[in-house]
């Protein structure tokens, strides 16, 4: 089943390569439909899951480099899961929107986005330590070239090299602490590995390795520079991929490699990690009140979340971890709305500075209701998704530190801060008409693109159980 | 000795040798006589000679594949035939054929109508046979130069090009001086053994690290037999072109024709990688503490060296050698472990470096701009306009050059600094994996130039992508992008190499 989910984008993408360039129907019809195929499979997986059952499944492996004794795992549980449904629900929404912003080698996009759609369930359902690195860098490549050749302006390629050069250099560490783990312990089996046990000393350098290669990808704080650029230059869809998904794979690399392979390092080392994750919380949030660009307050918005995120995630306790999976799920569905809306904008006036844009509620309503609802998310409002997992995390926080949580709960304040002056600023008052002169509202596509997205925040808001009960297996590790 | 048994069986293991060395001598006599007919109107036979070396190739490699015989030590135990010799020389065969198939359109361009630059090159590959197989320093020594001798005239070939002929110079002062340190180095090893054939030394040399003669140890004792040891490996490693012995690299390489560069540049480096790993794993592995250090030096230099100046270059061929220069850093330091992993990885770096050299230099062959060929990187301006799949080829070989998974050069990289942390050698392989994170940039700087920038007035064209260049190129970005679905395949071929270098 899982090999099936990996090689349908794998294939769509083999499919388009021999369509000719300029039939831009098929082009997009057979990405579409690739996409939504692979969505239905996994929500076939999602059926077929047995949620009683701590231990991985849909196992299945293949021999690999069987003379170094590292085979292909494929398996999943109940975290790999859901990152699975969520990368799968994103792209056929990506696609969708793609429609008509992507002007040129519209084949090429397409290639790429679904190569990376294929890379990215690979490295969410493997079960091996090298393979999971091979393929985490590996999505370098298709993203680089994503930034850097359909983003907006000529500071794309400042912003495709740092993002390149942030999450290349953190993970060179990764490496080699991979290969030390290998010398030590003679397999990288991901469940081979969780029986083995490091001496301290060792658990504490690997922890840091694994650390400094996870945190530029989060980002924590002062590798984070990459993401407002990156966010920023990137195409609109490339945008909803990097913080939709992309942001989670360090936190899930935290999660399935840091917190279970070093225990004891991981205890050491938490509050220089609380340290980093509040730092980064109230700074960014600060910052992003401050910005000009509308992409950008998005873009720092998203790593205050996640840093949130990892405060949840090393409290260690039920409440802690299950928020920040829920938090993780939730804000993938609003930050790829957000940024979804903020393309939508541009693709109209072509422009992401704020000043350009006031009053548009007098001729977008249709929009603004959505953009609105999406800020009161980003918010975290009560009744959306994000209120349940942030209250969830502060909830863990609190049962660890006191400090840590006060701290961090300012994030409450200054997320409604910058989120509703951002809204405010764009959506009401006059409009300028100096500066936009022609107004259409949300046409069929984007509204349809922005439906399962909607339906998703408010129905996970007042009813979180369908994915925190998939969750409660996992206190056997915790 | 027994003439019966040299002209039976001797002759049986050296076929493919014999059969390159009489081809390039009947082809040279035949082109004498025939081009120098008045009466067929002094024919131009390159492109003929061309073909008749990629059949003559061709069917060398079915004899190293269906040799009758097919292990023996013969010509008195000069020569030593097994798996790990009829490999080697398999894919060196290969690697030159790839070399031949890609340079045909260059050589029409440059106007190279002398139909020596073919019996040259069959020369040099004859040399280069001969010394893989070699099982005795005398017979490196004379193979070596039979090898060097035909590559010094192919560097200095253009004679109307200054540059050519000063890259010949070059080359034939450096070689020819590394050459001499290498003969030192066997004269020492002789006059203190008693021998220069590699079985007998190996043998001589078991445990010798743990004899200790009065309050010295066996080494620090004999000091000419170390003396000896570093001179051969100063001279090999001048082949290698490793830094500190790198000078003469880039301007040779800038210098000679393209072609010629591009064979630089692919075979000898797997040839003398062969010889490093025989030399040093089989004939003084126990005096391992002589050249270790030496290597891991010289490997460590070379990394930092090649990828600072490699960062700096503006000219495609520079840059090139530059970037071979790092590589062979990342070959010496798996050398200098002293492990298997550590030799299996040499050789497995070396069989993907010749695959992703042909995929490079296949594409600088290829491009010309404004009817002369490329030579500053910036030439290459807004490829991805005109060409874009051979834009995305390029892209392709420099990010698995750079290491980046789950391209071919990343397991590359990975069984090297897997063999170098094994051996614990962390604070090297900590500074190695940062080093190929700057080399990343550069490469990095080439698809930026290649994809993100508009290109000027002048647009670069393949008019050189004939039939049999496009078919090398394909074949090895295929390798190059699905090597990641079964690499074992190659890992298991290396080992045997590796383990019947000891049978």
């Amino acid at each position: 089943m899982l090999e099936l989910l990996i090689i349908t984008p794998i294939l769509g993408s083999f499919i388009l390569l021999f369509t000719p360039s300029n039939n831009v129907y098929w082009i997009r019809m057979i990405a579409l439909y690739t996409s939504l195929f692979t969505f239905i499979i996994s929500i076939l997986i999602w059926l077929f899951f047995d949620y009683g059952v701590s231990n991985f499944q849909f196992i299945s492996s293949f021999l690999w480099f069987s003379s170094f004794n590292i085979n292909v795992f494929l398996g999943i549980d109940s975290i790999s899961l859901l990152f699975i449904i969520l990368t799968t629900f994103i792209f056929p929404l990506c696609i969708l929107n793609s429609w008509k912003s992507v002007s040129i080698y519209l084949k090429e996009y397409m290639i790429l986005f679904l190569v990376m759609e294929s890379l990215l369930l690979i490295v969410f359902s493997v079960l091996d330590l090298l393979l999971f690195y091979v393929f985490f860098e590996s999505i370098l490549i298709p993203m680089f070239l994503l930034i850097g050749v359909w983003g907006s302006r000529t500071r794309k390629i400042r912003a495709s090299y740092m993002f390149f050069f942030y999450t290349l250099g953190g993970s060179i560490l990764l490496l080699l602490s991979i290969m030390a783990i290998y010398a030590e312990v003679g397999t990288t089996d991901y469940q081979v590995l969780l029986l083995h046990e490091f001496s301290p000393f060792r658990q504490k350098v690997l922890w840091l390795a694994f650390f400094i290669s996870f945190a530029s990808k989060v980002p924590m704080v002062p590798f984070h520079i990459w993401l407002p650029e990156a966010h920023v230059e990137a195409p609109t869809t490339g945008s909803v991929v990097l913080a939709g998904i992309l942001l989670k794979l360090g936190t899930y690399g935290f999660i399935r490699f840091s917190i279970p392979l070093f225990p004891q390092a991981t205890l050491y080392f938490t509050p220089f990690l609380y340290t980093l994750a509040t730092i980064g919380v109230v700074y960014t949030s600060l910052t992003a009140i401050r910005q000009t660009d509308l992409k950008r307050v998005i873009a720092y918005a998203s790593v205050a979340h996640m840093n949130m995120i990892l405060l949840g995630l090393f409290s260690l306790n039920i409440q802690g971890v299950e928020g920040s999976i829920f938090q993780m799920i939730s804000h993938g569905i609003v930050s790829s709305a957000l940024f979804l809306c903020v393309g939508v904008v541009y693709d109209r006036h072509h422009t992401r500075l704020i000043k350009y844009y006031s009053g548009l509620v007098h001729t977008m309503p249709l929009f603004i209701t959505i953009f609105l609802l999406f800020m009161f998310a980003n918010a975290a409002l009560p009744g959306t998704c994000n209120f349940i997992g942030e209250f969830l995390i502060l909830t863990g926080i609190f049962q660890d530190n006191l400090f840590i949580t006060i701290l961090s709960a300012t994030s409450v304040v200054l997320s409604a801060v910058y989120s509703l002056w951002l809204f405010n600023r764009i959506a009401y008052g006059n409009l300028k008409v100096q500066y936009i002169k022609q107004f259409y509202d949300v046409n069929y596509r984007e509204f349809m693109v922005f439906v399962p997205l909607i339906f998703l925040t408010i129905f996970l808001g007042v009813f979180p159980d369908v994915i925190l009960n998939k969750l409660h297996i996992l206190e056997i590790y915790y | 000795m027994n003439f019966y048994e040299f002209f039976v069986n001797h002759f049986k293991l050296v076929l493919p040798e014999l059969y390159i060395l009489f081809v390039g001598l009947f082809l040279l006599m035949f082109g004498s006589f025939f081009c120098s007919m008045k009466k067929y109107d002094y024919p131009v036979l390159v492109r003929e000679f061309n073909y008749l070396i990629l059949l003559s190739l061709f069917f060398s490699m079915i004899l190293i594949l269906n040799n009758p015989i097919e292990e023996g030590v013969i010509f008195n135990d000069l020569f030593i035939c097994n798996f790990y010799t009829s490999t080697i020389k398999f894919i060196l065969l290969l690697a030159t054929f790839c070399t031949i198939s890609i340079s045909f359109n260059y050589l029409k361009k440059e106007g190279i109508t002398t139909y020596e630059y073919n019996v040259l090159l069959l020369l040099s590959l004859f040399g280069m046979m001969c010394f893989i197989s070699a099982n005795d320093l005398i017979s490196i020594y004379l193979a070596i130069e039979i090898q060097s001798l035909a590559f010094y005239i192919l560097a200095g070939y253009k004679k109307s090009s200054a540059f050519s002929t000063e890259a010949g110079l070059k080359y034939f002062i450096l070689g020819a001086f590394s050459s001499g340190l290498i003969l030192f180095g066997i004269s020492l090893i002789y006059g203190f053994t008693g021998t220069t054939n590699f079985e007998i030394l190996a043998k001589l040399l078991i445990d010798i690290s743990d004899v200790n003669i009065g309050y010295l140890s066996f080494i620090e004792y004999n000091n000419r037999l170390v003396l000896g040891i570093l001179f051969l490996a100063i001279g090999f490693l001048f082949k290698l072109a490793v830094v500190p012995f790198h000078m003469w690299s880039p301007d040779v390489y800038e210098g000679a024709p393209t072609s010629v560069t591009a064979l630089f540049a692919i075979v000898p480096k797997l040839g003398i990688g062969a010889i490093l790993v025989k030399l040093f794993f089989f004939v003084f592995y126990d005096l391992i503490s002589t050249w270790q250090n030496l290597m891991l030096y010289c490997g460590l230099l070379s990394v930092v060296v090649g990828t600072f100046s490699a960062l700096y270059q503006k000219k495609i061929k520079r840059f090139l050698a530059f970037s071979s220069i790092s590589q062979m850093g990342y070959v010496l330091l798996a050398l200098s472990t002293g492990t298997l992993e550590g030799a299996q990885s040499v050789l497995f770096f070396l069989v993907l470096y010749v695959l992703m050299s042909v995929n490079i230099w296949a594409v600088v062959l290829s491009l010309e701009i404004q009817g002369k060929r490329i030579v500053y990187i910036t030439d290459l301006q807004g490829l991805s306009q005109n060409h874009n799949f051979l834009a995305f080829i390029i892209l392709i070989n420099l990010f698995s050059m750079a290491g980046i998974p789950p391209l071919a050069g990343f397991y590359a990289k990975f069984f090297v600094f897997y063999s170098l942390i094994e051996s614990s050698f962390y604070m090297v392989a900590v500074l190695c994996i940062a080093l190929t994170l700057f080399s990343a940039f550069y490469y990095v700087k080439f698809v930026k130039i290649m994809f993100f920038e508009k290109s000027s007035n002048s647009f670069v064209y393949t008019q050189s992508l004939d039939y049999l260049k496009s078919i090398v190129l394909s074949i090895s970005f295929l390798t190059i992008v699905f090597m990641f679905i079964q690499p074992n395949i190659l890992y298991i071929l290396v080992q045997n190499i590796v383990f019947s270098l000891y049978v």
